[in-house]
């Protein structure tokens, strides 16, 4: 029993003393290269500024000028705007909104409203303005669709018009389709904002003789960008 | 008692005196032949040639730097070596590095990085590469990374092994890859040779924002015998 033990100890030293020789020689000549890399990426986001809310004035023409204000005083239309839709850039902690509200009540024709309002880079990398979507909708007094709003701006300088699609084609056609609302936004593009940089825009609604009474319209103005190497 | 030991001590005189010249006479009939072994044995180290690597970026092909207004501060990459090992056999001796590390801050979409480094055989037997181990890891979304070969040819006219792919994770494409590597067609690394390598890598535009992500490429070489 004692004899069998210490055989088999040996044994097991024995292997133990190959096994570590072969593996000795094997690590001793094979050699390693390690490539190891690491890529953080950056954040692009555009936001409306937290810290400086919108405001939106309303203005009347006399004899090709404009003044703020209503004529003769009177207090008949109402703007007013603000922003929605907080968000916060996961990257650099800084807050902002998505979405610019614009209401004007008791609109009529040749009331100007003009929003100035603050675009801000919130994200990492630098980011170019390249368009606005503008598009819109005109409903009636019980919430009705009745026609969609289709931009009109040919030499692409976002001063235009909005214009009521009255054969319904998503393609404005002079002389049947209605225009009601004149519209013109900051329209230095591209327009590049660094990261943390703010950008002042304006956005202008005057409204036609053509648009309808006691209709609602409703106007949507999406602002694109794109990062800075890609305008 | 006396005489028994008296001859006693006369047979081991006359043993001994026997035995010595028998001894003499052996040793004048036998010779020697020394067979007398040093190995010096080789050395097995392949790296990244110390002072050999450089790198750029560019965005859309073009230094950041260079764009109006410019602006080198966007992305930034840190490239270094490390795990230094020197040979003791290479005349002058020769240091590589084990290890490449590469960090990439704030990159985006079409932001590029084009490395370049030499690797070298800095030891004295011939080295084979015999094994590639890729992984990756999406640390952001918890995913792994993989490396999607798409070309993997050799250029018989430059000598160069060409490889073109991408990392991905289930989002799609986080960068593109090219490695042209100028090494023979079998990966045979010589001693004292030294074959430079171009690593071009490209953001994609569905690489995702925030996201950190890491990956390795391990290269084993094993002496050009055991392959």
């Amino acid at each position: 029993m004692n004899m069998n033990a210490r055989k088999s100890g040996i044994l097991s030293l024995l292997l133990i003393m190959v096994l570590s020789v072969i593996g000795v020689t094997y690590a001793h000549w094979s050699d390693r290269v390690t490539i190891q890399g690491t890529a953080e990426m950056g954040s692009l986001t555009l936001a409306f500024d937290w810290v400086e809310p919108p405001h939106s004035i309303e203005y009347y023409w006399n004899n090709s000028q404009i003044y703020e204000g209503e004529w003769l005083g009177k207090n008949v239309g109402n703007c007013s705007s603000w922003y929605e839709d907080e968000i916060t850039d996961v990257h650099t902690g800084k807050k902002g909104y998505k979405r610019l509200v614009i209401v004007v009540d008791n609109a009529y024709p040749q009331y100007l409203v003009r929003t100035t309002f603050k675009l801000h880079n919130i994200g990492t990398i630098p980011l170019s303005l390249v368009g606005f979507n503008i598009t819109g909708e005109k409903r009636n007094a019980t919430g009705h669709l009745i026609y969609r709003l289709l931009w009109y701006d040919p030499d692409g300088d976002y001063i235009g018009d909005l214009y009521e699609d009255v054969n319904g084609n998503g393609v404005v056609d002079i002389g049947i389709d209605i225009p009601v609302i004149w519209l013109e936004v900051t329209n230095q593009l591209p327009y590049q904002i660094d990261p943390c940089r703010t950008h002042k825009c304006e956005i202008d609604l005057e409204f036609y003789q053509e648009a309808e009474e006691c209709h609602t319209y409703k106007i949507y103005v999406e602002v694109v960008a794109v990062q800075w190497n890609k305008a | 008692m006396i005489l028994n030991s008296k001859s006693l001590f006369s047979t081991f005189g006359l043993l001994i005196i026997a035995l010595t010249v028998l001894g003499v006479t052996y040793a004048h009939w036998s010779d020697t032949v020394t067979i007398e072994g040093t190995v010096h044995m080789g050395e097995l180290i392949v790296g990244i040639l110390n002072d050999s690597l450089t790198y750029y970026e560019t965005t859309n092909g073009v230094p950041e730097e260079d764009f109006t207004p410019s602006k080198p501060w966007v992305a930034n990459a840190t490239i270094t070596l490390s795990d230094f090992e020197t040979s003791t056999h290479h005349t002058p001796p020769q240091t590589v590095a084990k290890k490449l590390t590469m960090l990439f801050e704030n990159a985006y979409p079409q932001w590029d990085v084009h490395i370049e480094f030499i690797l070298k055989n800095a030891g004295t037997i011939p080295a084979v590469l015999v094994n590639t181990t890729f992984s990756g890891f999406d640390e952001t979304d918890g995913e792994d990374l993989s490396f999607r070969v798409d070309i993997e040819v050799y250029n018989d006219t430059i000598g160069a092994w060409i490889i073109e792919g991408a990392l991905v994770d289930p989002a799609g494409e986080v960068m593109n890859v090219r490695i042209v590597a100028y090494v023979p067609e079998d990966w045979q690394l010589e001693p004292c040779h030294e074959y430079p390598v171009v690593v071009d890598i490209d953001f994609k535009q569905t690489a995702e924002e925030c996201h950190t992500y890491t990956f390795s490429l391990v290269l084993d070489f094993v002496q050009w015998n055991k392959a």
